[in-house]
């Protein structure tokens, strides 16, 4: 127990309170675009109540993106190429606590952006959430999160930084934009809609944005996100079980 | 950098304190600084100070010193010495002999991985070199090779090394020329120099 809770410490301290990317890029940056495009650019033809609220969902699901995709899979990768893997493996002969700790750590990012950008969407817009729509997007947030952080794994098995960053880049912006978390989905081109529909951030942000503007949750988003959990899982299974075998036939 | 010391401590069931093993080390003035913006010396010494609180019976010690400054090597071979007598079993790989040859029970000697060696370093100083016999002269090197027990003659400008394996019979044999010898230092060979001996012998044989 020790050991896990000297690892929560260590990597709260890197990973959340001393990351200036994850103030900057996982909270910052979603809270200055909900200011933006809730406050600053207003469509007086639409409803603003029900965008703030979507739109609340959005950033969530987009803080979400960043968060994993870019802050948990470089921090697999460096901890990796810096040697704190091989480090603790010496030391303590299993990683168990360190992925548990990432886990743990990278669910609590996630629901500190909820926290904060429900806030922001209070002092902004009003808009207020009783206790059950919390608890909805903190059950949502924590399932609907794992495919995501299958998929950062996953990508965080490149062997270097640099081809990362260009991994990131070219999953995460495109993901975000075809699941209309930037802007929505309706104002894209119908192939492009039809891409996104399928998603699974778009199941996410959808079922999120129900649960704050108080619609009817259409359960069919929630298959798509187990769905997308078993599709990852199976992907995650596969390249685990390619990069065994590359690493047994090295040693062989 | 005291956070990951935490950490190691953590992974063993009977750990030194961190607060002592920083002190010893004198690591507290950077205990807040991010590892990446610590010098080579001083990673060094975090590094040291990884394997002192894991409080382990055997260590492994990887060219240890490369990097620390003056003082740090002094600790360093301070808590080596301790953990010898504490009972410890430390085995250091190092280019740095002059430092080994003062702490070191055993020696072994690798060459294109196979040991060479494996014993005392005065069971290396009998087998390969025993002394180095040095002075300042105006006689010629010729003079000197063929004196009883010397191994090799180095001249540079007056100065002459003879290396002996008995320095006693090999200075007895100069006692004629004594009056015309200056500054005359007889040393124990050191690691080092029986080192370079083997590896010079080894290359004129290949």
């Amino acid at each position: 127990m020790n050991k896990l809770w000297e690892q929560l410490k260590f990597d709260g301290k890197r990973l959340v309170f001393r990351n200036p990317s994850f103030l900057i890029m996982s909270l910052g940056m979603p809270a200055f675009f909900y200011w933006l495009f809730t406050k600053l650019f207003t469509n007086p033809a639409t409803n603003n109540r029900e965008f703030a609220g979507s739109y609340l969902g959005s950033m969530m699901v987009y803080s979400l993106l960043i968060t994993l995709l870019m802050g948990m899979s470089t921090a697999l990768i460096r901890d990796r190429n810096e040697g704190l893997t091989v480090f603790l493996k010496l030391n303590h002969h299993r990683l168990d606590n360190y992925y548990a700790s990432f886990l743990l750590w990278n669910t609590l990012k996630n629901f500190m952006a909820m926290g904060i950008l429900g806030l922001v969407a209070a002092y902004l817009n009003a808009i207020t959430l009783d206790l059950v729509q919390w608890l909805s997007l903190l059950g949502l947030i924590l399932v609907g999160q794992i495919p995501i952080m299958l998929l950062a794994g996953v990508l965080a098995n490149v062997k270097r930084q640099e081809t990362l960053g260009m991994l990131m880049n070219l999953v995460t912006f495109p993901l975000a934009i075809v699941s209309g978390l930037w802007w929505p989905l309706e104002t894209m081109p119908e192939w492009v809609q039809n891409i996104g529909r399928h998603l699974p951030t778009y199941f996410l942000n959808h079922t999120i944005g129900q649960v704050i503007n108080h619609a009817k949750i259409n359960w069919s988003s929630v298959v798509g996100i187990s769905e997308w959990i078993l599709i990852m899982a199976l992907v995650t299974a596969g390249v685990a079980q390619l990069f065994t075998k590359r690493s047994s036939a090295i040693n062989a | 950098m005291r956070d990951l010391l935490q950490l190691t401590a953590a992974q063993y069931r009977n750990p030194r304190p961190v607060a002592d093993v920083m002190e010893e080390l004198a690591l507290i003035s950077f205990a807040k600084r991010p590892l990446s913006r610590l010098s080579g010396g001083q990673l060094r010494k975090v590094a040291f100070g990884l394997t002192l609180v894991s409080n382990a019976q055997l260590l492994f010690l990887d060219e240890p010193t490369v990097g620390m400054d003056v003082n740090a090597r002094q600790i360093f071979w301070r808590k080596i010495e301790q953990m010898r007598v504490r009972g410890k079993t430390v085995l250091i790989t190092s280019h740095y002999l002059a430092e080994i040859q003062e702490v070191v029970d055993r020696i072994l000697i690798l060459k294109a991985g196979k040991i060479k060696f494996n014993g005392t370093l005065a069971e290396l100083q009998r087998g390969y070199l025993t002394s180095q016999i040095s002075f300042v002269t105006n006689l010629p090197k010729a003079r000197f090779q063929g004196l009883p027990n010397v191994k090799q003659v180095l001249v540079k400008g007056q100065q002459v090394t003879l290396e002996t394996t008995d320095s006693d019979q090999t200075l007895r044999a100069l006692a004629p020329w004594l009056n015309q010898l200056n500054n005359v230092k007889i040393t124990a060979a050191s690691l080092e120099n029986i080192f370079t001996a083997m590896t010079k012998e080894d290359d004129r044989h290949e």
